[in-house]
């Protein structure tokens, strides 16, 4: 049965994760994801899975991929600076294909920055994971409901495509606390026969190689099965665009003006759309709910007949989200840009007034 | 006619494509026979992570899977922790484990992880082709101390195995050499200690193997054994540290 709780950022998308059927999880203390290492520390042993608190964020992602090479559903929560540090094996678990989820509780700016919530690894994950171009699906939501209802459902998508799927929330998201919907427990899958699975070999069984560099293949060389491989993980990567984009359209039947803007932004401009609407300004937002695959059609199809301007609202300073939509907006629409960086919040009244301009 | 030898079940048909004179055939070759012995061939999870060890997985029929450069000693802990009735063998050369790898290395020592490292220490980086380690030799000449390794800026051999059998968790912590017949003997019979620990009792062991790397020592294979017994053995003393 699922509950209604009132719970913690950090916390609810841990206890989904359990609920999931995660049980492994690994990570290195840093703000602001600290609490949901500290309740996995609990939580994870109470519910029969692996809690270790690892050396370093290098350590914390290899523990998860030694783990998913079990068959287990591995997870891990870092910060900017720790997904640093794990972009190597973020690289090698895109390679082997390997499923396993990563929430990056987002904070402020390069190097050390600031420990407030941001949106500022927007480039690091949707680009590619790490070193080769590779790599997974990332959510961004906008809720501590919607990171539960992704997270449960992160590893049947990470099992189903074979790749890792990033969550990113921040440190609004991870700080405060909501009246939330809990889901109910779910069995994890046998997976011992998987490709990527070492061990508990059944009799008969080939044995598993299990390689971040896809050399096998039809190919005669080394070389030219990697890339035939890597271009049939393209064909994946593709299949994402026609089948797992996510995206919200809120009150932009009638919009005349569009805020464009994801994850705890986008819920601060719902905010100010209402208060908007009270004046009788008629604005909508467009919501990407998956930042990779990136909802380009959807953003391709907006009609420079019907939306007269769009803003777009981040907590990135330099501009990330904005030069990625600007990309795909028809050229005729104007487009302009809000956003607060340095760990600042985006605010409802100033995203008021940036409307307001465009009029 | 009575078979008294022949080649482990656990061993694949490839050949190995190691170098004249380099010792990990020897390695994995004993590997899989204490596999069979232990009745565990079926059983047996190796990770083969960057270096010459990563050739490991080709030439085995065991399950194996790879592990960023270092990094075996998390990759191990991860799998172990949710596969505990697997046995598992971390299979990594000395720049792996001993240089990018330490943190790695150490702290999962040191949680006593119930996994076996055998690492093959030959002094140099060889799949790269023959620069300094932390293990190699003062004076020994490699590509990135043309003049020999000078103490003074690069320090002494890193003997890991000591540095292991300092710490309180594990149970079996050895030094075993390759370069003669009697040492391969007593090589196997460390490797088959540290199996049994980890099956039957649970528990970290350690088992650094003295190898040759001809190849980037520029030395005759057939002279290797003989400058490990008069200069390299000096360095590292065989022998069992703890356990």
């Amino acid at each position: 049965m699922s509950e209604k709780v009132v719970k913690k950022g950090n916390e609810a998308i841990c206890e989904a994760a359990i609920r999931a059927g995660c049980r492994f999880f690994s990570g290195y203390p840093i703000t602001p994801q600290t609490t949901a290492t500290e309740y996995l520390s609990w939580r994870m042993p109470e519910a029969g899975g692996v809690f270790v608190q690892a050396e370093s964020e290098v350590s914390a992602i290899n523990m998860v991929a030694g783990s998913a090479m079990a068959g287990t559903r591995a997870m891990t929560a870092t910060s900017g600076p720790g997904l640093s540090l794990m972009t190597e094996t973020l690289s090698v678990m895109a390679g082997t294909r390997l499923p396993a989820v990563i929430v990056n509780i987002q904070r402020a700016g390069a190097g050390i920055g600031a420990i407030t919530g941001n949106q500022s690894d927007f480039y690091m994950v949707t680009k590619t994971l790490g070193h080769g171009g590779l790599t997974g699906l990332v959510y961004g939501p906008e809720s501590i409901q919607e990171s539960i209802d992704i997270m449960y459902e992160s590893w049947d998508l990470a099992e189903k495509y074979r790749t890792p799927v990033i969550i990113m929330t921040d440190g609004v998201m991870g700080q405060m606390m909501e009246q939330v919907e809990m889901p109910d427990y779910k069995e994890a899958p046998d997976l011992s026969d998987q490709p990527y699975v070492a061990g508990k070999r059944k009799d008969g069984r080939k044995k598993h190689l299990i390689m971040d560099s896809p050399y096998f293949g039809p190919m005669p060389t080394q070389n030219d099965n990697l890339e035939y491989n890597y271009a049939e993980y393209e064909k994946v990567y593709e299949s994402w665009e026609e089948n797992e984009v996510r995206y919200e359209e809120y009150m932009m039947e009638d919009a005349e003006y569009l805020i464009v803007a994801w994850g705890t932004s986008a819920r601060v401009a719902k905010t100010a759309i209402r208060h908007l609407r009270e004046q009788g300004i008629k604005v909508g937002l467009f919501r990407p709910i998956t930042l990779v695959p990136f909802p380009k059609k959807q953003l391709q199809a907006i009609d420079k007949n019907k939306i007269k301007g769009i803003l777009t609202v981040e907590m990135s300073v330099p501009s990330q989200f904005h030069n990625e939509v600007v990309h795909y907006i028809d050229k005729d629409i104007k487009v302009e840009k809000y956003r607060r960086g340095g760990g600042n919040m985006v605010l409802d009244e100033e995203i008021e007034e940036c409307v307001k301009k465009m009029l | 006619m009575e078979c008294i030898y022949t080649k482990s079940k656990a061993l694949s048909a490839v050949p190995t494509s190691f170098c004249p004179g380099c010792m990990h055939g020897t390695a994995i070759k004993l590997i899989a026979e204490v596999s069979e012995e232990l009745g565990i061939e079926n059983d047996l999870v190796v990770v083969a992570p960057i270096g010459c060890a990563v050739f490991m997985g080709a030439f085995v029929e065991f399950d194996s899977f790879g592990s960023p450069h270092g990094r075996p000693g998390a990759t191990g802990t991860g799998f172990k922790r949710s596969n505990p009735d697997v046995p598992l063998i971390l299979y990594q050369g000395d720049g792996d484990c001993a240089s990018i790898g330490l943190a790695e290395t150490m702290h999962a020592a040191n949680r006593g992880e119930n996994f076996t490292v055998v690492m093959i220490n030959n002094q140099v980086y060889g799949m790269t082709g023959g620069q300094a380690a932390p293990t190699t030799l003062p004076g020994q000449k490699t590509t990135t101390s043309p003049a020999g390794r000078a103490i003074e800026g690069t320090g002494y051999p890193i003997r890991l195995a000591e540095l292991i059998a300092e710490l309180k968790a594990p149970k079996y912590v050895t030094r075993q050499s390759l370069h003669t017949p009697k040492n391969v003997l007593a090589a196997k019979k460390a490797i088959k200690k540290a199996l049994e620990i980890q099956i039957n009792e649970g528990g970290y062991s350690f088992v650094e193997l003295m190898s040759a790397c001809p190849t980037n020592w520029k030395i005759d294979p057939k002279d290797a054994p003989k400058y490990m017994e008069d200069v390299v053995l000096k360095e590292f003393p065989v022998g069992d540290l703890k356990g």
